[in-house]
């Protein structure tokens, strides 16, 4: 059903781990982001780089007990938002845009994760096969979108104010 | 198969509660405080707001146009200095809890 937007997904996560950590990068030369940003990116990359880290190792490992797998990124998912929540509270700042948009995002995934595991392994439907793998590859790309957040509106309020000058 | 499904569903509620704590920390106590004092500025001003209101409409049932413009920018002007008056309050009360936050 999904074919052709799943195959771009597939295209565009191979690359999206170098754009997730280039994009930080991008918004501190620019100076548009704020702490919250830079401590959820900062998690998001870890997590990231942890991923192309362990899959390998963690596909082998699980082949014959399927939680292995999800249960693991699940756990991951769920320590990020940890992480995050408390740099922010030890920093005394609140969730700004990207960090609160990242943390529902990671949420949803590992809720995903666990969902597919129950659906696959315990009812063995088999109905969430192709929602696992669109939307685990949808919420890396979100997640790599709501990180450019702000290189974005500093490019909308650039055109805008060369608009009003012209 | 019974203690993974015991782990998932610990890590499901824990999740749950995660995401409430999300929730939680995007309004931080200093935020809940100001929408408190912008509550009871409005309250203060509501009977102001509602005169004004009054006067708008008033001044539309004028049939003498002449009366009818120098009243809009009288009321104009009064609208005016109802937001200064309005925001100036709000400031005033978020110095006093900033006051209120140092001494204790």
């Amino acid at each position: 059903m999904f074919a052709g937007y799943s195959e771009l997904l597939n295209e565009l996560n191979s690359w999206l781990w170098l754009a997730t950590i280039i994009l930080p990068f991008l918004v501190l030369l620019t100076r548009s982001g704020n702490r919250s940003y830079f401590v959820v990116a900062a998690v998001w990359c870890s997590v990231q780089l942890l991923n192309l880290k362990i899959e390998g190792f963690l596909w082998e490992t699980s082949k014959n007990n399927l939680i292995y797998w999800f249960g693991t990124w699940a756990t991951i998912d769920a320590l990020s938002i940890i992480l995050v929540l408390a740099s922010h509270k030890t920093l005394k700042i609140k969730l700004g845009f990207e960090a609160f948009s990242i943390s529902i995002c990671i949420a949803i995934l590992a809720l995903l994760q666990i969902g597919t595991y129950i659906d696959g392994a315990v009812l063995k439907t088999y109905l969430m096969k192709e929602a696992y793998t669109i939307g685990v590859n949808t919420g890396n790309l979100a997640n790599a979108l709501i990180l450019s957040v702000p290189l974005l509106s500093v490019c909308l309020n650039t055109f805008k104010q060369r608009r009003r000058a012209m | 198969m019974i203690l993974e499904l015991l782990y998932l569903a610990v890590l499901f509620i824990f999740i749950l509660y995660l995401i409430i704590q999300v929730f939680k920390c995007k309004v931080t106590t200093l935020d809940k405080a100001k929408i408190e004092i912008e509550k009871r500025v409005q309250d203060e001003f509501q009977v102001r707001s509602h005169q004004l209101l009054m006067k708008r409409g008033e001044l539309e049932s004028i049939k003498d146009p002449d009366s009818k413009y120098d009243g809009m920018i009288s009321w104009r002007e009064e609208i005016e200095q109802y937001y200064k008056d309005y925001n100036a309050q709000i400031e005033y009360e978020l110095e006093q809890l900033n006051v209120v936050r140092i001494k204790f």
